[in-house]
């Protein structure tokens, strides 16, 4: 049993070390939106605490990562529950993003469906296997694969300077 | 130039926010534990945030029956409770009572560690009575919990065992959500007043029902009880 000391210690050193990379998955899966990116990590985070007992040692991070894909697609969530509860002070996304061509392709990504973003995200940018992806998203493998090759598709179509092994 | 492949590879340098400061990991902290609060709130009604320590002292050892629903005491000496429990014994309780309840009895060697008009809280032996550092009240888990019952409910899937608690028919099951290290059973029965009692008795206690069952019968709610809500 984890009595309440050892879950907030454990806890805390969970979110100093993931918490940046958590709020990059979440700006990317939200358009850039960096309220909403910190709305969706903190509502993660709670979940994980309360699942706190329960979760391996080691799947933390995993369990995070699907707390926040969950939290992200959650379409409820942007149009009806969205809670004050972002901070006073919202981290930065790097903000604003200097590379011109970095900042193109989150934009982008924006313009793609919640779920082929996510998986391009996951895919791509986070290094996921498909597995991993499915798991975090709650999907097949097979839509993954699908999903994620279709997105990529999108985006060299929308910059075709970029095509794969263009030189 | 680089295809869009490698540029998305690359992102991540460009848009890391730098790592998370103490006040960000306490705030999301704080969230987990007001969180857990509230859970804790709905499955148990009428939670209070103060801390009474009262002694219970072993007078006489009551033996256990061994079959739900029975309210005489057999005569095992061994106190022989289930296939999964440790031996437990039921003892008279002689310290203070609390505040909106009597009991008679209690398990050797556990305390009152909490007790408020809504509900009373009994520990086990070595349990720290130090009031919550966060705030958040008294824990159940590991713990039982004894309060009106209020708005709680069994789920409506639940398993439920009917029992004879002084006469009158009580629902014994599962409480709903938990998990192996949470779960608990939870009796509801009326009492001669009317009043319908919620006894929370963790799984990993290992009491049989007939235990869960004698332990309520020695619970008797006052006039100062209140039933919880939300």
């Amino acid at each position: 049993m984890k009595w309440a000391v050892d879950r907030d210690r454990e806890f805390t050193e969970f979110v100093v070390v993931q918490r940046a990379a958590l709020v990059r998955v979440a700006a990317l899966l939200v358009s850039g939106d960096l309220a909403r990116a910190e709305d969706v990590v903190q509502t993660a985070l709670t979940r994980l605490y309360l699942a706190w007992p329960r979760v391996r040692a080691g799947t933390a991070g995993a369990y995070a990562r699907r707390c926040v894909v969950n939290a992200a697609l959650d379409d409820r969530r942007s149009l009806l529950h969205r809670h004050e509860r972002v901070s006073a002070e919202l981290p930065d996304l790097a903000a604003p993003v200097q590379d011109r061509d970095a900042a193109d392709l989150v934009a982008l990504l924006g313009t793609l469906p919640a779920g082929m973003r996510a998986a391009v995200v996951l895919r791509y940018v986070e290094g996921f296997s498909v597995a991993e992806a499915a798991n975090a998203m709650g999907c097949s493998e097979g839509t993954v694969k699908s999903q994620s090759a279709r997105g990529l598709e999108r985006l060299r179509e929308a910059m075709p300077g970029r095509a794969r092994n263009a030189i | 130039m680089q295809d869009v492949e490698d540029m998305l590879r690359a992102l991540p340098q460009a848009v890391t926010p730098g790592p998370a400061g103490a006040d960000l990991a306490a705030g999301d902290v704080a969230r987990g534990r007001r969180a857990l609060a509230r859970r804790r709130r709905r499955r148990m009604s009428g939670l209070a945030g103060g801390v009474v320590v009262v002694a219970g002292v072993a007078v006489a050892a009551v033996s256990l029956p061994s079959q739900a629903g029975r309210t005489t005491p057999s005569a095992a000496a061994s106190g022989s409770t289930g296939a999964h429990a440790p031996a437990i014994q039921l003892v008279a309780y002689t310290g203070a009572q609390p505040a909106g309840f009597t009991v008679s009895t209690v398990p050797a060697g556990w305390k009152i560690v909490f007790s408020d008009d809504f509900s009373f809280v009994l520990a086990p032996p070595g349990t720290s009575t130090a009031p919550s550092a966060d705030g958040q009240g008294v824990s159940f888990i590991g713990r039982i919990a004894v309060m009106l019952q209020g708005d709680s409910q069994l789920a409506s899937d639940a398993k439920v065992t009917t029992v004879t608690v002084n006469g009158r028919m009580g629902q014994l099951a599962l409480a709903d959500g938990g998990d192996a290290k949470t779960s608990a059973k939870w009796l509801i029965y009326p009492d001669a007043k009317g009043n319908k009692v919620l006894i929370q008795v963790p799984v990993s206690l290992g009491l049989s029902n007939a235990q869960i069952v004698r332990f309520a019968e020695g619970v008797a709610v006052t006039s100062a009880a209140k039933a919880g809500v939300g």
